[in-house]
């Protein structure tokens, strides 16, 4: 079953007075339960992809289908709450709140949600928590915390609302190798346990290993998949 | 409510800048309160030195004179109420009127022998006065030496009181300082032209009490010497000879030749006659009971006024210029307050679109993960409504002290200003609660309106610019 669905997208924005070209006709879909990679080099429009399945961002041409929802068709408060409901996120730097504690961090989504009771909300976050190992860090700050441990807070944030897709921009590009390596190996053994579809960007190859589909990218084009 | 625990930890992340506003909001707080309540109770303490020193709660004056009433009209007196004793009847059929007293002011010229033993002419500024009336109404002047024109001796002494001041100038200027029973002989040009001389005596030497500026220079004359002076003393309308009442009323030549043939016309036994006080006064200055209304009063007065030729002008509009000082003083301060709290808020403005524009990597955050444009506002509401008014309330605290420091020592003010403003001495400010909450609601309308447009810059921040950002 296609979870993602993009039909001839295109998109292109304007830089100072030059038009560039995004994408170029882009089409692929992503099944339920894939861990996807988008790979290529750097400007050949793997963050443009991720920001279109992540609803920030529309297509100019093409169809881009999430879960059946053209994403073109939603309201701003429609794709806010459809993010909030069946999307998580993976940043390349984190993007934790700074003021708010790893627990905090993790439980900010779920407050968002309003509908899960504190109870249910604290047994969801230990867990998360625990998946990602890091129950010896629940009361740190993101300040107090090394890079690989900042992404596995943001890992547990994306995934303690069991979103139908998380979306991970460049999720190792300011990790060590070997961090990098870990939190491939987290991501990938959750996708397996809990069958959470997984997209991430990325231009090592290592990483693209780890993807059961693997979508490249050049100059806005898909050159293989 | 995250957003809120979120606003208390970014300002407590920003603890030198969120310092800085604090105290200039801290600073703008001060001055609303401790500059509203130093201008209010400014206000309050002018209209009470004026009422009690100047003008009463209102001033009644003939109909026929062009010129307002004012506590200055020296130079320029105003024109005589004619019919005062029938005015102050009228005035005291009133139950809302406590007390009255009428008096009038002008210059004359003061002869006296200086200490070489030459004969010297002095300018005398003064009110004329109702000696029996007068210290009742204004306190404003205590005796030093002598009485008030016999005051508390049972009957009436006529004559000048001076000032203290008065008497050191004279001393300066002419040689001449007078002691209490010093003859003098005053000197006034009457309405006709005539100049009326009036041996009198000085009974008494005064310092002011209230607007030393003025008072140091503004003497005192007895209504009846006044008259004197003025030829206001006459003949009673009632004693004079028939034939010469109508004379004096004929209205054409005829009328008059036809009483030539009148045998008793011209002959007129001086025994006869009577003598009588015509009014030389030209104001009543009047005090209404506590808790009345004087607009109100003046309204339902006008009717009488009207019908026994007087005006009236309430306390403001006869102080001569000195009600407005107070109230430009209020204007200023709230003139100042409005300019630094235009300029608290531009800061204030600015600050937060700084603060926006480094935290937009986590705005954006925020709204990729799914929480709404009102979550933003809230949470960037909440960070300057609390600081606000934190550092409001240490402001209200602040000038809380200062304000009860203050309202026990008083503040002095330089001289003039003392004077003009509250008619001298220091002024004692008082806190009230009703400014208090006025200062509360102008720091929360001006973080509100600071807020807006940088709210706007916010919610404007797309979750695209978190992954933009963060590259």
């Amino acid at each position: 079953m296609n979870i993602v669905e993009l039909t001839d997208v295109k998109k292109t924005y304007m830089l100072g007075n030059t038009e560039v070209h995004a994408l170029r006709g882009v089409s692929f879909s992503i099944e339920k339960g894939d861990f996807a990679a988008i790979a290529g080099p750097s400007g050949a429009g793997k963050s443009t992809i991720l920001n279109m399945i992540g609803c920030i961002d529309i297509p100019t041409d093409g169809k881009v289908l999430i879960d059946e929802d053209d994403i073109s068709m939603l309201s701003d408060k429609r794709l806010t709450s459809f993010r909030l409901h069946k999307l998580g996120f993976i940043f390349q730097s984190f993007n934790l709140i700074p003021v708010l504690n790893v627990y905090e961090n993790i439980e900010f989504p779920l407050l968002l949600k309003r509908d899960v009771p504190k109870k249910q909300r604290d047994g969801i976050i230990r867990r998360v928590i625990e998946e990602v190992g890091l129950t010896d860090r629940v009361n740190n700050k993101p300040a107090e915390l090394s890079g690989g441990q900042r992404q596995r807070v943001a890992i547990a944030r994306a995934l303690v609302t069991n979103p139908l897709i998380v979306l991970a921009d460049e999720p190792t590009a300011n990790l060590d190798s070997e961090t990098g390596h870990r939190i491939v190996n987290l991501m990938k053994e959750i996708n397996r346990t809990e069958h959470t579809t997984f997209i991430f960007s990325t231009h090592d190859p290592h990483i693209m290993e780890h993807a059961n589909h693997v979508i490249k990218l050049r100059d806005g084009m898909i050159t293989a998949e | 409510m995250v957003f809120f625990k979120i606003a208390i930890g970014s300002l407590l992340k920003r603890k030198r800048r969120v310092i800085g506003i604090g105290l200039l909001v801290m600073f703008g707080t001060i001055l609303i309160v401790f500059g509203q309540e130093f201008a209010l109770t400014a206000n309050k303490l002018s209209k009470q030195a004026i009422i009690d020193n100047l003008t009463g709660d209102f001033i009644v004056y003939s109909a026929r004179s062009k010129e307002k009433p004012g506590p200055y009209t020296f130079s320029n007196p105003l024109t005589n109420i004619e019919n005062v004793d029938e005015v102050k009847a009228v005035l005291s059929g009133y139950k809302e009127i406590e007390a009255f007293t009428a008096y009038s002011q002008n210059i004359s010229i003061v002869n006296a022998e200086n200490k070489e033993g030459t004969r010297v002419e002095l300018p005398l500024i003064y009110s004329a006065v109702e000696p029996e009336t007068y210290l009742d109404f204004f306190k404003n002047i205590e005796m030093v030496e002598g009485t008030f024109f016999g005051r508390g001796t049972g009957r009436t002494e006529g004559g000048i009181i001076i000032s203290e001041a008065q008497n050191d100038r004279y001393d300066e200027q002419y040689g001449v300082r007078f002691e209490v029973g010093d003859p003098i002989t005053l000197y006034g040009i009457a309405s006709g032209g005539a100049v009326n001389a009036v041996k009198t005596t000085v009974q008494g030497i005064f310092i002011p009490l209230k607007y030393e500026n003025s008072f140091n220079y503004i003497n005192f004359m007895d209504v009846s010497t006044y008259s004197e002076l003025y030829n206001f003393t006459g003949v009673a309308e009632g004693s004079l000879p028939d034939q010469l009442t109508e004379t004096l009323l004929a209205e054409n030549e005829d009328d008059i030749f036809g009483l030539a043939s009148e045998e008793n016309l011209g002959i007129i036994n001086v025994d006869d006659l009577e003598s009588t006080t015509l009014s030389g006064f030209t104001m009543i200055a009047v005090h209404v009971k506590e808790g009345v209304d004087t607009a109100a009063f003046l309204e339902s007065l006008a009717g009488s006024a009207e019908r026994y030729g007087f005006k009236t002008a309430p306390w403001d509009e006869a102080s001569g210029g000195l009600a407005r000082i107070s109230g430009a003083l209020q204007g200023f301060i709230y003139a100042a307050t409005a300019l630094i709290f235009i300029i608290v808020a531009l800061i204030l403005m600015n600050t937060l679109i700084i603060n926006i524009m480094e935290r937009t990597a986590e705005i954006g955050t925020i709204r990729a993960i799914g929480a709404k444009k009102s979550f933003v506002t809230l949470m960037f509401l909440s960070e300057t409504i609390v600081l606000n008014v934190i550092a409001g309330i240490a402001g209200i605290v602040v000038s809380a002290i200062l304000i009860l420091i203050a309202g026990r020592v008083g503040i002095a003010l330089p001289g003039p200003v003392s004077q003009f403003l509250i008619g001298g001495g220091r002024l004692y400010p008082v806190l009230s609660f009703v400014t208090v909450g006025q200062a509360l609601l102008i720091i929360v309308v001006i973080t509100i309106l600071a807020t807006l447009y940088p709210l706007r810059v916010a919610t404007r921040v797309t979750p695209l610019k978190a992954m933009s950002e963060g590259k």
